[in-house]
């Protein structure tokens, strides 16, 4: 009798147990479930966003080729640059590696961005030229190309051959027919990479990837000058005793040493970077990790000490454009300044510490590629002052108006009247070509609690 | 007479009603106020949220200032590098990830990328914690060269939520607030400091990686990362 109850007991006991268990894991399942669908609905919305994109952009470059008129063009233009960017968007959000389809991304990247400079030159009057055609011709094709290559995964994909866990993972689904996961993606890579390079004056043109210094003075040194260069360099900035304790290599087209400083005796395990180029020992950046304390300089006061380091390491004529204060340092912004115009490109950046004035960082990088004396006649503009602020909105209250060189897009420089002044409450800083008054740059000018910000 | 002015009256509080609430939904948001214990509000709400979500606080989400909020205050500015006071003034509001007053108070003046410095420092905080403070720049200045790249997604969200591209993002590490130092990073890396001078990938060569990034060109090695272009 009571035999049979403790087994009644037990069985049920364990019954409960194993519908406990089993519910919970009915639960867990459907939950999982929900997770999958959820990310599945996702991967295919990206990817038939992105296949309705490429073939609008396909459309699109067909249209382009079709009109003549300049109105037409940009029309057309406008919106290849619009469903490119929208593509780029969705390819972005795709559950694949990145190596598997970054040429892909290049292409559409690089077609936006194509289309956005041909639509500038086409408002500035000019026409485009057979070169610019032939290009559009190339990328029409391409287009069409990945149309259709895109078309054939959504086909694997809607046909059970593979599916988006086997492309997110890499893996092999179908064993010795020589079909992988990526298959139709990679074929994809490896026709865009027939693609020329493209050349036009956009920031993704080919021709900016990586660029040479304009000017570059000196003979090559060897490392252990860097290494006294380097120590010299910093010291002027921290006043410290520095020694040098490791020498590196930055491997790049723009050859450099790397060297650590250690301050003599600080067991704190701070050390100070210095790249220098190879040729001629300039220095390209400079990084102080010391923790920095309490501040007790004022800004104008860190100012004046980052313009003595650039003083004392002979950077000469360099003029504040900008200082703002973060954890406890200041960074000022300088540029070169020849004659009476701002040379932008020729800038350099310096931070010190608000606690005892110490220099803890440069950026010497955009000054050291691209100085050099500018032609006397790059400096003389077409327009004057006064034609430029005749241009000027109504009710744009005018605090400066002066002669800059800026970069352009394409890596170029155009001499622009930068003229900064406000309409109502915001403030703006604008620049304008100086030889035919074309709009270049505009940036609207926000405090913050750590200093002004363009934007 | 009588029955002839309802519609006005009707017609007129109807417009009282709607001016009104225009007025309430277009005047500038309210300055960020300093809050300290005793203080109540929506914003105090706001505080003890965040606190707790990063395990500084353990009470209960009221919107009073009390004694344990005043302790998880102080906690946070003790780990923070802030002055511990525990009161949330503009320097630790600005920790907290809240906004400071200045933004929020005039949206027509301009909006700060402040959120993109959170960003970044979160995913340098989860990608390279342990690393020394000029290969956090170094990261955050890959992240940035990407959204500067052809080959990437050309937002700073983009490249950081890129399926697979980064083992952390979404992660504890990632979700947390962002170290001093990784703030410092990301920082400089948007004033622009590249110690990678424009690299687009970075790995731990002691872990496994994808084969692939080791047919890139290595352009230096910073603490245990390798940087590539």
């Amino acid at each position: 009798m009571r035999r049979t109850t403790g087994w009644v007991v037990g069985t049920l006991v364990a019954a409960l147990a194993i519908a406990g268990v089993g519910y919970w894991g009915y639960r867990q399942y459907r939950e999982t479930q929900d997770f999958k669908y959820f990310v599945t609905i996702n991967n295919q919305r990206s990817f038939y966003n992105l296949l309705e994109r490429v073939q609008k952009l396909e459309v699109g470059l067909a249209k382009t080729m079709a009109t003549n008129t300049q109105q037409g063009e940009v029309m057309m233009l406008s919106d290849i640059w619009h469903q490119a960017a929208v593509a780029v968007e969705d390819l972005g959000a795709m559950p694949v590696r990145h190596a598997t389809l970054d040429r892909t991304h290049k292409f559409l990247n690089q077609l936006g961005d194509f289309a956005l400079a041909l639509q500038k030159k086409t408002l500035r009057g000019l026409p485009l030229s057979a070169e610019d055609w032939a290009k559009l011709a190339d990328l029409h094709q391409q287009a069409g190309n990945l149309a259709v290559q895109l078309q054939k995964v959504s086909q694997e994909v809607a046909g059970g051959i593979i599916s988006w866990g086997d492309i997110r993972r890499g893996t092999r689904r179908v064993e010795g027919q020589g079909i992988t996961a990526t298959g139709t993606l990679d074929t994809i890579e490896k026709e865009l990479d027939g693609v020329p390079t493209l050349l036009y004056d956009g920031p993704f043109s080919d021709h900016l990837e990586e660029r040479s210094p304009k000017q570059m003075v000196g003979v090559a040194i060897s490392d252990e000058q860097a290494k006294r260069l380097a120590q010299a360099f910093a010291a002027r900035g921290t006043g410290d005793n520095l020694q040098a304790t490791a020498v590196g290599e930055v491997n790049m087209k723009l050859a450099a040493y790397s060297v650590t400083l250690q301050r003599t005796g600080d067991k704190s395990g701070a050390n100070i970077n210095v790249d220098l180029t190879k040729q001629g020992g300039h220095p390209l950046q400079m990084i102080d990790n010391r923790a920095v304390g309490q501040p007790t300089l004022s800004l104008e006061q860190a100012v004046d000490r980052a313009r003595k380091f650039l003083e004392d390491n002979g950077f000469s004529d360099m003029m504040v454009t900008d200082a703002a204060q973060n954890d406890g340092s200041a960074t000022v912004t300088f540029v070169w300044k020849q004659g009476e115009v701002l040379v932008y490109p020729d800038m350099i950046k310096v931070t010190v510490g608000l606690d005892d004035g110490r220099v803890t960082a440069f950026d010497g990088r955009a000054y050291i590629m691209s100085h050099i004396t500018r032609p006397a006649q790059m400096l003389q503009p077409e327009l004057s002052k006064d034609e430029i602020i005749a241009r000027l909105h109504q009710g744009f209250q005018v605090q400066h108006v002066r002669l800059a060189i800026i970069p352009t897009d394409g890596g170029g420089e155009a001499l622009a009247w930068e003229v900064r002044g406000t309409i109502g409450e915001n403030t703006f800083i604008i620049y304008y070509n100086a030889k035919d008054a074309s709009l270049e740059r505009i940036f609207q000018v926000i405090t913050t609690e750590s200093g002004t910000l363009q934007s | 007479m009588k029955h002839k002015s309802w519609p006005r009256l009707l017609a007129q509080v109807v417009l009282l009603a709607v001016a009104l609430a225009v007025l309430t939904t277009i005047s500038p948001p309210i300055e960020a106020r300093t809050l300290y214990w005793g203080s109540r509000g929506a914003d105090v709400r706001t505080v003890q949220w965040k606190l707790q979500s990063w395990g500084y606080y353990r009470g209960p989400i009221d919107g009073i200032y009390g004694a344990q909020t005043y302790r998880a205050v102080r906690y946070f500015q003790a780990k923070n590098g802030l002055r511990v006071d525990g009161i949330v003034g503009p320097q630790t509001r600005a920790a907290l990830g809240l906004p400071t007053g200045t933004v929020s108070a005039a949206p027509t003046r301009g909006v700060s990328n402040n959120t993109d410095v959170y960003l970044l420092a979160r995913t340098v905080n989860g990608e390279a914690l342990a690393e020394p403070y000029e290969g956090k720049v170094a990261v955050a200045a890959v992240l940035l060269n990407r959204v500067k790249s052809s080959k990437f997604p050309n937002t700073l969200a983009g490249v950081v939520y890129q399926p697979l591209a980064f083992e952390s993002v979404g992660k504890p590490l990632f979700n947390a607030q962002p170290s001093a130092e990784s703030l410092k990073a990301a920082r400089a890396a948007i004033n622009g400091w590249d110690p990678t001078y424009g690299c687009l990938y970075f790995w731990n060569p002691s872990k496994p990686v994808n084969p692939w990034v080791w047919s890139r060109q290595i352009v230096r090695r910073i603490g245990n990362h390798i940087f590539a272009k």
